[in-house]
């Protein structure tokens, strides 16, 4: 808890300028509105992003959106979803890099570069903040609190 | 020591060592056997522990490197990278002691080695990454158990040569020890054993370091058993001198025994004789050495009843004694020889030791005595007593026979008148006369002063009538006679009185008796003239 607590002021200290979104919130994860898709698992959203799928469970190709690394939000997803240290899933990662079976996430550096890419692309996915949340997206998934 | 005595001192040692029934031979073969059936046993058992032990060893080694690459595998298997799995496989099978490897997902064969056939003996279960209670593949190994046995085998080999590099030298130790200190001291032993003479005074040389060991009671146990064996022999040694002595004595009072003795064995050959035996046997022409009684047989009277003698005393066994009449065929001379035959039994076989004595002198006498107890002295014909006996036997034996009593007239006065002498010459006269009338078988026989007896057995009425005539006939030649005043014939007549047997008489005294009733009644009437006796 007193880490939790402890990431949740970094954050909060990291995103004030650039989100207006209260960064203490759940994330969670969003699909373009269209999507057909009511809801995901969280064994389906580990698996697209850890690279083993790249479809949605009714088969549409899914485009994956990620933050860049060492994006605060990134490894609070991560770990979160997982329950691995980033540590770990940086170094699955490093191992996976030259089969090239795995396909990585687009990673991009904001929280609303995500909202936008996610609101204005069909198969796209990506998660933001909760309160960050607009209309044009629609949450698959939430982390419960 | 010069070379050839080296030769064969190491020729002596390879017969003992190589001699397959000497001790120290046994004993080297029994315990190299014995080594070598042990180690067979302990290189396999050995072996089989080490396999064991090796087998579990590799694999813990497996699972290690197994666990090693277990969180690759499990990416491969998650992503279902095949590249990566072969990696994985790769890496595994670059170890020695893996033999083949294969990488399993859920449902599908990410990669797999060349030699990988089947499921491997060694299986390790891959978890998703993420969800680490999620089962999502497999590895399976199979461990090089070629490299483990050869291992296990030069193992336990090595185990079996530290074994033998310690028990040889011990063996040939002991087998040495053995030599030096068992089968040498024995054969040392039997060597001087064999140079001893039992019953003399040598015994065995005991070294004093060896006297309480084994061997060394060994040897003072023959030393003791040497000890009584002297003993012994010294005894049988005086009391053979004094069988010797005695069997001097005996076969000298044997051999100058004056006796005439045999010694036959019962099947008749002749053992021993003395020399007054073959003195006698020899000059009686006998052949010594022929088979008893055989050779005596061949000179012998009654050869029948000699054998049936000697076969009787054989088969009774008993002391017998008998006479017999030999011929000596260089003498043409007549030899009495009483023989006794005295049956023996030694060590189970029969013998006979025959007595001798030469009795033809006594034998002789006798003759002569008897012949004159019965025999009148003036005659020469057999006298009352002869005849008698004769008789007798006659009567004894139910001969039929007549007997004629005859009683000659008129001899008183022809003593009387020309004296004794010529009556003498007159009753030798008159018993020639008869004589040479009778058959030598007929009896003849003077009964007592001018009495005289004949008898002939089975005789008819008729011939006996004849014969009487005949003999009064021949009484009746005058004899010529000298005497002082000058020559003379005298002649005398005879009364016969005659009596059968048995008719007359049943014993010789009745009938003797009718004759002379016969002969009296002739004497009192006609006179020299005979008569039969009628009741």
């Amino acid at each position: 808890m007193r880490l939790q607590v402890f990431c949740c002021i970094i954050l909060k200290l990291l995103l004030f300028t650039t989100c207006s979104a209260n960064a203490t919130d759940p994330l969670v994860v969003i699909v373009h509105r269209d999507n057909p898709n009511p809801q995901l698992s969280q064994h389906q959203i580990v698996d697209l992003y850890m690279g083993k799928y790249t479809a949605f469970p009714d088969g549409t190709l899914a485009k994956v959106l990620d933050y860049e690394q060492g994006h605060p939000l990134r490894t609070l997803f991560l770990t979160t979803l997982t329950g691995r240290p980033i540590s770990q899933i940086n170094a699955y990662w490093s191992q996976v890099k030259f089969s090239g079976k795995a396909s990585f996430p687009q990673a991009y550096q904001s929280i609303d570069a995500i909202l936008e890419e996610v609101a204005s692309t069909p198969d796209a996915i990506g998660y933001v903040p909760a309160t960050a949340v607009t209309e044009d997206v629609k949450v698959v998934y939430r982390f419960v609190q | 020591m010069c070379p050839q005595q080296r030769l064969l001192r190491t020729s002596k040692w390879c017969i003992v060592l190589f001699n397959k029934h000497s001790l120290i031979t046994r004993l080297t073969l029994l315990l190299s056997l014995t080594t070598l059936l042990f180690s067979v046993i302990y290189a396999k058992l050995y072996y089989r522990h080490v396999f064991e032990e090796e087998l579990a060893r590799a694999n813990g080694t497996v699972m290690q490197i197994g666990k090693t690459v277990s969180s690759t595998a499990s990416i491969a298997a998650y992503l279902e990278d095949k590249d990566l799995a072969t990696e994985v496989v790769n890496g595994l099978i670059s170890n020695d002691i893996i033999l083949s490897a294969a990488l399993v997902s859920k449902d599908t064969l990410l990669a797999k080695s060349i030699l990988h056939s089947g499921p491997g003996s060694i299986q390790i279960k891959l978890v998703n990454p993420f969800f680490l209670s999620e089962n999502i593949g497999m590895i399976h190994i199979a461990p090089n158990t070629l490299i483990i046995e050869q291992n296990a085998r030069s193992i336990a080999l090595g185990g079996v040569k530290t074994m033998l590099v310690v028990i040889l030298p011990i063996i040939i130790l002991l087998s040495t020890l053995v030599y030096w200190q068992v089968t040498r001291p024995l054969n040392q032993l039997g060597r001087s054993l064999a140079k001893i003479l039992p019953g003399s005074a040598q015994r065995l040389k005991i070294d004093k370091h060896a006297s309480h060991n084994e061997i060394g009671r060994i040897e003072l146990g023959i030393n003791t058993l040497l000890d009584k064996a002297e003993a012994l022999f010294e005894q049988e040694r005086s009391l053979r001198a004094e069988v010797v002595e005695l069997e001097k004595r005996f076969r000298l009072m044997f051999e100058q025994s004056s006796s005439p003795t045999l010694l036959v064995k019962d099947e008749g050959d002749i053992l021993l004789i003395n020399d007054a035996a073959k003195d006698l046997l020899v000059g009686m022409g006998i052949d010594v050495d022929e088979r008893f009684p055989e050779n005596l047989g061949l000179y012998c009277k009654t050869p029948d009843i000699l054998y049936t003698f000697t076969e009787n005393s054989i088969k009774q066994k008993q002391v017998m004694q008998s006479e017999f009449e030999f011929i000596n065929p260089l003498t043409q001379s007549t030899v009495w020889l009483s023989i006794i035959v005295l049956n023996t039994l030694s060590d189970g076989q029969w013998y006979f030791q025959v007595f001798l004595a030469d009795i033809t002198l006594r034998k002789t006498m006798l003759n002569q005595l008897n012949k004159r107890a019965q025999r009148d002295s003036l005659t020469g014909l057999y006298n009352r007593y002869g005849a008698e006996l004769m008789l007798l036997d006659w009567i004894d034996n139910q001969c039929t026979f007549s007997l004629l009593l005859i009683d000659l007239d008129k001899f008183k006065p022809i003593n009387d008148v020309y004296g004794h002498n010529a009556g003498d010459a007159l009753l030798k006269h008159i018993a020639n006369q008869l004589s040479v009338t009778m058959d030598t078988t007929d009896l003849v026989c003077r009964w007592g002063g001018d009495e005289f007896l004949v008898a002939r057995l089975d005789i008819t009425q008729q011939e006996l009538t004849r014969l009487a005539q005949t003999l009064l006939e021949a009484i009746n030649q005058p004899m010529p006679f000298e005497h002082r005043e000058g020559q003379t014939e005298l002649a005398v007549g005879a009364s016969i009185g005659i009596a059968h047997f048995p008719q007359h008489a049943e014993n010789l005294k009745g009938l003797v008796e009718c004759a002379d009733v016969a002969m009296y009644s002739i004497k009192k009437t006609s006179r020299n003239s005979f008569t039969f006796y009628s009741e």
